[in-house]
């Protein structure tokens, strides 16, 4: 027979004694949802990251496959198929951080907006920088990974093996890394902010999308038609030109006069587009916490 | 009769709207009552002649209200969400609204001016929906239902987020609308605000007709559940003591300072009780019975009698 | 619990709050009064989300500069919706906590208990985009619990949600300051709820503060024993005669409702006595007290 004597436990409520985190690390929580969101579904993000293993799979083909042969640009331009690697994995991976702002950047605050979340958010205390540093944070990862570190896997790729007899030829090749890391930084800066800035100022998650993808096409291309029927740098004004037009000048890539800009251009137009992005999404969760809470009366 | 309908059905494709219902409605307010997704908005929709009858027939003033325009026109429809042209102002609003029900040009200012006064938006009529608050999207709403007149008006929810202040007022001017002789359907799920407009209810359970009538007649014909009757008294005990050998009684039970009795006469109840007090002396403070309410009645209604 | 001391915010031209200064305490505290009162502001003043002039403290913090640590302390209930799409109760509600400083598994463990207490045990692993407005409505009061708040704010907590969900509800928000230690500041149109659920009143209109103060004392006490409302079977005029005559001073209100002074030194059996005599039936004999309602409407009036 057992000694212990029998009990009924009181279940009941206990106060929560322990330490809150601190405010300053609130937007940690934040960006991990983030990226636990984008992971969700198949389609949202998933689908995008196989196109970037593929794509850095066909680039590793052009690289050590067709090496030496010579890729003809049109236009009496050509390069070898090892060299234009990079760059064509560059543009490709451009290609899928937008179709990733499209999937699930322009839906990011638009859809906060729509479904109350900020009520959510600010009635508790979230300030405006946790929740605009933890979006870009997570989201911003997101991106990152096929737009940094597919090209960063790319030049390895074509540093490591792509043959080099000694040293001396290999130094000026590592070159290609910061190289690739510089360019893939600049395109997860596009298509990280300026997205957002979109979701931020249409409130609903479907013309978001639109007026991003328009702007981005659209309004881009007529920046780059004017730009280059006038023979001025406006066409930097487009985010894809400039984007590859920083990679061709850092890759010496031979690319048609016509379609590039300069880089300061480049870097002018990128970082107007991003910082006023930024600022715009910094305006509206401000006012958002003032008025999201308390309701209509 | 106002609206009588005849073993009406409406289904959306699967989905059950009401189920066979049999309903007389004559002038005066009436509470339409029941559960979320009962049926209630399916029936003011097919009285407001939105939608057709699946199977059955339901009447307005004899006419059938899906085809016949003329009988629409004599009827008011105030449904619950607020969607509307914010840029308009209030009475261009009623206006508008007062020429699609069918008043003419020359006169719908007019009498979108006048249902703005009765609804006491006189002050505010000019200015755009826009930044109404919810008591004022209400009146506005109440006001295009009677702009032009109606006979028949079907409220859904017309209190919602509307303040004390205006609630009183607008209660007052609903019941006015009543005494005038016109049917006034009110849905509400707040049982109190129907309480203060009619005692006549209608109560839909499961797409169908539960009860209907007076609600302190449905009492009565609820017996699964005897009537309670609540004393409070300096004696609770010499009152239960006199009351325990009475066949009627089902249970008594005792408070401090307070005995419950459930019977199922309340009738011969009250008599005995009445006696016990004088015959003993006894100081009462308060005699009521907590059952013979609304709310109560919904309950046991829905509750548990339901449940067959 | 709320202190405030020449609280002020203006809009422009617009005067939100007028200088108002008061002290709010209890256990469950109706906040009432008509639209743009300025309960909003208010609200937003105290969580420290707008700026404003004099002073106000939560809790025993200052609203003007520790809002956040007010805000971990709060509680907030919504009117509107305020999820996020495509996570359910569980997740919303760890995600809650977690926004509120509480570690990952202590915030579960809360999210679970506070999806317990709102009744939603059954369908908490669901998303929320499948919800009734009933079970939407409990998802928000076990967010606005899931942090331990000591203070909460419910606005219109029974809103669109059929009798039986607001009898279920009204009882969940009796029982929390009982089992989970917190005060409750209920903002709400319904008087009767309030009625039912407070013990406190706070009254605004036009940006002041009307009456601070117990439901008891904004209604009156229970009123004297000698001014009752009887009610009988039939024939209210009758008994009203009847009365009379014995010195009582009577109103008749309806077929079967009339309002009785009793005459100094007379009891309720006075009225079974009459009535007895003239063969009538009592069925409901009341003290007579003003109505949360009646008494708002007062206080409001008196304001004008």
């Amino acid at each position: 027979m057992s000694e212990t004597a029998s009990t009924i436990h009181d279940l009941g409520y206990k106060r929560y004694l322990g330490t809150r985190r601190p405010s300053s690390t609130r937007w940690r929580v934040i960006t991990r949802h983030q990226i636990a969101t984008g992971w969700k579904t198949w389609w949202r993000y998933k689908a995008w990251l196989v196109c970037a293993v593929i794509n850095t799979v066909v680039a590793a083909m052009f690289i050590f496959v067709a090496t030496g042969k010579t890729f003809h640009l049109g236009h009496g331009l050509a390069t070898t198929f090892a060299d234009f690697a990079l760059p064509f994995s560059i543009g490709m991976f451009n290609k899928i951080g937008f179709l990733i702002s499209l999937t699930i950047g322009a839906g990011v605050i638009a859809g906060d907006m729509q479904s109350g979340a900020f009520t959510f958010y600010f009635a508790r205390s979230t300030r405006p920088g946790d929740y605009l540093l933890g979006k870009l944070a997570g989201y911003g990862l997101l991106i990152a990974i096929p737009t940094m570190g597919g090209p960063f896997l790319v030049a390895c790729m074509r540093v490591g093996l792509a043959g080099y007899d000694n040293l001396s030829e290999l130094v000026p090749q590592l070159w290609l890394l910061p190289k690739a890391l510089a360019v893939g930084a600049l395109s997860t800066l596009v298509y990280t902010a300026v997205p957002l800035g979109w979701s931020a100022m249409v409130s609903n998650k479907r013309y978001a999308l639109g007026m991003w993808a328009g702007y981005y096409l659209i309004a881009g291309g007529v920046f780059a038609g004017i730009g280059m029927s006038t023979d001025t740098p406006l066409a930097a004004g487009d985010l894809a030109i400039s984007l590859n037009s920083v990679a061709g000048y850092l890759f010496d890539t031979p690319i048609r006069e016509k379609f590039m800009v300069g880089v300061t251009p480049a870097l002018i137009s990128i970082g107007v587009q991003a910082g006023l992005s930024i600022a715009l999404i910094w305006y509206q969760l401000t006012t958002a916490q003032k008025a999201g809470v308390g309701g209509a009366t | 009769m106002s609206v009588v309908a005849k073993g009406c059905s409406k289904w959306y494709g699967h989905v059950l709207g009401v189920s066979d219902i049999d309903l007389t409605l004559r002038p005066g307010i009436v509470g339409l009552l029941g559960p979320n997704g009962a049926g209630k908005s399916t029936l003011m929709k097919l009285m407001a002649g939105l939608l057709r009858p699946s199977r059955g027939s339901l009447a307005v003033f004899d006419k059938n209200p899906f085809d016949d325009i003329a009988v629409r026109r004599r009827i008011g429809y105030a449904p619950e969400h607020e969607k509307t042209w914010d840029e308009l102002s209030a009475l261009e609003l009623v206006t508008v609204m007062a020429e699609l029900a069918g008043v003419e040009r020359s006169r719908s200012r007019r009498a979108a001016e006048t249902a703005i006064e009765e609804m006491g938006m006189t002050k505010a009529m000019h200015r755009r929906v826009y930044g109404f608050s919810k008591g004022m999207r209400q009146r506005t709403k109440l006001a295009t239902a009677i702009a032009h007149d109606p006979d028949l008006l079907l409220l859904d929810e017309p209190l919602t987020g509307v303040d004390p202040v205006a609630r009183a007022d607008i209660v007052e001017r609903i019941r006015k609308l009543g005494e005038a002789g016109k049917t006034v359907v009110v849905s509400s799920h707040v049982l109190y605000e129907i309480e203060a407009l009619t005692s006549e209810i209608v109560v839909i359970y499961r797409g169908q007709v539960l009860a209907e009538g007076n609600v302190y007649e449905i009492r009565k014909l609820i017996d699964k559940q005897p009537h309670r009757i609540r004393i409070e008294c300096d004696q609770p005990h010499a009152i239960g003591s006199a009351l325990a050998s009475a066949e009627h009684v089902a249970r008594i039970g005792f408070e401090r300072g307070a005995v419950l009795i459930e019977t199922r006469d309340p009738d011969r109840c009250y008599d005995q009780v009445a006696e016990a007090v004088l015959a003993g002396g006894i100081a009462v403070t308060n005699l009521t019975s907590p059952d013979n309410n609304l709310g109560a009645v919904f309950d046991y209604l829905t509750g548990g009698a339901a449940r067959e | 619990m709320i202190e405030l001391d020449g609280l002020e915010k203006k809009f422009g031209a617009i005067n939100a709050l007028a200088k108002v200064t008061a002290t709010i305490d209890g256990n469950i505290i109706g906040l009432l009064g008509p639209n743009g009162a300025g309960k909003s502001t208010l609200l937003k003043c105290l969580l420290g989300l707008i700026p404003f002039s004099g002073r106000a403290t939560v809790l025993g913090l200052s609203a003007a500069t520790e809002g956040s640590a007010i805000r971990d302390r709060v509680g907030y209930m919504p009117e509107q919706e305020a999820f996020l799409a495509g996570m359910s109760a569980v997740e919303l509600c760890t995600y809650a906590g977690e926004l509120s400083g509480l570690p990952r598994t202590e915030a579960m463990q809360r999210a679970h208990a506070a999806l317990y207490y709102a009744g939603l045990e059954d369908k908490r692993y669901q998303p929320i985009d499948g919800y009734s407005t009933g079970m939407k409505q409990r998802v928000k009061l076990a967010q606005a619990l899931v942090h331990d708040p000591e203070l909460l704010f419910l606005d219109e907590p029974t809103n669109g949600l059929d009798p039986k969900s607001r009898d279920e509800m009204l009882t969940l928000i009796t029982d929390l300051p009982d089992r989970r230690g917190c005060a409750i500041i209920l903002s709400t149109h319904l008087l009767p709820d309030v009625e039912r659920v407070c013990d406190h009143a706070v009254i605004m209109h036009q940006g002041a503060v009307r009456f601070v103060g117990t439901i008891d004392e904004l209604r009156g006490a229970r009123g004297r024993d000698t001014e009752l409302t009887v009610e009988v079977k039939a024939d209210a005029q009758k008994l009203a005669d009847a009365l009379t005559e014995s010195g009582a001073t009577c109103t008749v209100v309806s077929r079967i409702q009339l309002s009785v002074d009793l005459p100094a030194n007379g009891t309720s059996e006075l009225v079974f006595r009459r009535a007895k005599d003239h063969g009538l039936q009592i069925r409901g004999l009341e003290v007579r007290r003003e109505s949360v309602e009646t008494a708002f409407l007062r206080v409001l009036g008196d304001a004008k």
